[in-house]
């Protein structure tokens, strides 16, 4: 019993510390993330069969592909050039907001 | 100071010295919500009412926007290239401002916007009715382009007095009944029959558009009319936007049906028939000794996109001190779209100064740009101080109809605002382009036109058109 609440405790505490240290700040999220809205629809929710859907996805796997994107040479990828386009404009704490706004509901 | 803190403190009774050191704010606080009337229901002025009631309400700031628009509907120049062709109608193309009543609150007025009294914050229509009850708090221009014609001379020797000279060479850059003009005249189009597509200097509404129409119509001509050819005549000394993939379906896959005539500044035009019209241009003949010479081209169509400036309700509205020096274009603020003249006045999409394109994509950034810096400045914060905007645009290179099946190409190219000083001009760089190969100049696709392109132009459309209308 003791242990199991150490255990929340530590889990609380990591959680704190995370949201302490990252802070994404979702003001700036959101206008930056109203880039992608263009091809990916208002809330990445295309309607009419549109360019994939980001809807629903998680902030880490955002994250996750945007930063992979940025890193990816120029011509190395034809299906995603216009993408790595897109992702190496950002700096990586404004993935960072990105990932994070749109993950949020 | 947060403006829901700001109506809080007012109504806390601690108003007397808040209103004094914010006195210019304090009116509209107390009056209500920020009012804001945006003048144009295109691409930018559907995009900003949407997104300043969408936001706003997110954010809990209240905001009434008004759009005044003189069509009922809008007509999508994106795409509408295809509708020459017969692969689209112009009803497929056609946006009502329904969804943005219904989903965000905004207040529709149709009316042509005749007159703007900055001062008062007044705006009236042709008939000198006013059309803002109560004086807007921010005022958003979004006019687009307009046409000038005041360099070329069109003489019209034909029997055909009745109809406009403007409709006997269509520029179809406004889709409308322009668009069904152009697509009619090349229908009755005799086969073997040449079409002129004349080009103005840059910079001009949508710069991968004219090429991208001399593609679709070469080739619809392989199909339907497999002796004509397109003659393009380009004020500009080069390919003004993808010139990779453009400047290879020119040489290669169209080559038969596309002569591209760079350097080629119109002059005038002769209209002689409905089947036979002249056109003169000064052209660079020997670019080592900077020769230009006049030259006569004899077409069927001719396509006339005449030099383009700002719609005349901005540059009525601004004045000198507003626009750039040749009185063509709007000068603003890139990081809140504020006129120079007017900081209570924002001007957004093709009718600004601008290393940005004039184009619907970017236009709806513009306009988020804009929006989230008025709900910033309106509550006492700082604009986001490094906004970035995207411009990207699907252009088809073959059709539905021709041999080659649907293929098209894309160019993509993201700015960022640059606060540090150009020595030429003495001013921030503004936005720049900030990634692609080369970084500085857009990017289009090393791989060429497919028909994977082809799909996503058709779902970018449709989710760009849901970003801006509904």
């Amino acid at each position: 019993m003791a242990r199991k609440h150490i255990l929340i405790a530590t889990a609380l505490a990591a959680c704190v510390a995370t949201a302490a240290a990252a802070a994404p700040d979702v003001r700036a999220g959101r206008l930056l993330a109203s880039n992608c809205t263009q091809c990916h629809a208002t809330n990445g929710q295309p309607r009419n069969g549109g360019i994939e859907s980001l809807a629903g996805k998680s902030y880490s796997s955002l994250k996750k592909d945007m930063l992979e994107l940025a890193k990816k040479p120029l011509g190395s990828d034809a299906e995603e050039e216009i993408m790595i386009i897109h992702a190496q404009a950002y700096t990586a704490a404004e993935i960072d907001a990105i990932a994070y706004f749109l993950s949020l509901p | 100071m947060d403006r829901r803190n700001f109506v809080k403190l007012l109504t806390a009774g601690g108003a007397g010295q808040i209103v004094a050191a914010t006195a210019a704010t304090s009116a509209q606080a107390a009056a209500g919500p920020i009012n804001v009337v945006v003048v144009g229901g295109g691409m930018a002025g559907a995009s900003i009412a949407k997104f300043l009631c969408y936001w706003g309400k997110k954010l809990s700031i209240p905001v009434q926007v008004t759009l005044i628009e003189q069509n009922a509907a809008y007509v999508s120049c994106i795409m509408s290239n295809m509708v020459l062709t017969g692969e689209r109608t112009l009803n497929s193309l056609t946006y009502t401002y329904d969804k943005l009543k219904a989903n965000y609150g905004v207040k529709v007025v149709k009316a042509q916007v005749g007159r703007i009294d900055p001062v008062a914050r007044k705006v009236y229509d042709a008939a000198n009715n006013l059309l803002n009850a109560t004086p807007y708090t921010r005022l958003i221009l979004a006019p687009g382009i307009q046409f000038d014609y005041s360099t070329i001379s069109i003489v019209n020797k034909s029997a055909d007095k009745t109809t406009p000279l403007d409709m006997q060479v269509p520029h179809a850059w406004k889709a409308g009944p322009q668009t069904t003009q152009l697509q009619n005249q090349l229908k009755n189009l005799v086969n073997g029959a040449r079409v002129i597509i004349a080009i103005p200097p840059a910079p001009y509404r949508c710069p991968p558009g004219p090429y991208e129409r001399a593609c679709v119509i070469a080739d619809w001509m392989k199909a339907k009319k497999p002796n004509s050819k397109v003659i393009i005549l380009d004020a500009n000394p080069k390919i003004m936007a993808e010139p990779i993939n453009f400047g290879n379906a020119f040489n290669g896959l169209h080559k038969n049906y596309i002569e591209y005539h760079p350097n080629a500044k119109l002059k005038s035009v002769t209209i002689n028939s409905a089947r036979n019209k002249q056109v003169v241009v000064s052209e660079l003949i020997d670019p080592v000794k900077n020769v230009w010479a006049d030259r006569t081209y004899t077409a069927e169509v001719v396509n006339l996109l005449p030099p383009m400036k700002a719609g005349q309700i901005a540059l009525d509205t601004l004045g000198p001190a507003g626009l750039s020096a040749d009185g063509r274009w709007a000068l603003i603020n890139e990081l809140t779209y504020q006129s120079k003249a007017w900081p209570n006045i924002h001007v957004i999409g093709d009718s600004i100064a601008s290393k940005q394109p004039k184009a619907g994509h970017i236009g709806n950034q513009e306009a988020k740009v804009c929006a989230d810096a008025i709900l910033r400045l309106e509550t006492g914060l700082q604009p986001y101080p490094t906004p970035v905007t995207n411009s990207a645009c699907f252009t088809p290179i073959t059709t539905a109809i021709g041999p080659n099946g649907p293929t098209a190409t894309w160019l993509t190219a993201l700015f960022r605002y640059d606060p540090t000083i150009d020595p030429l001009t003495n001013a921030p760089k503004g936005m720049v382009i900030i990634s692609g190969n080369p970084v500085g100049t857009p990017s289009e696709p090393l791989t060429g036109p497919s028909g994977d392109n082809y799909e996503s132009m058709n779902k970018w459309f449709a989710a760009l058109m849901q970003d801006t209308f509904s």
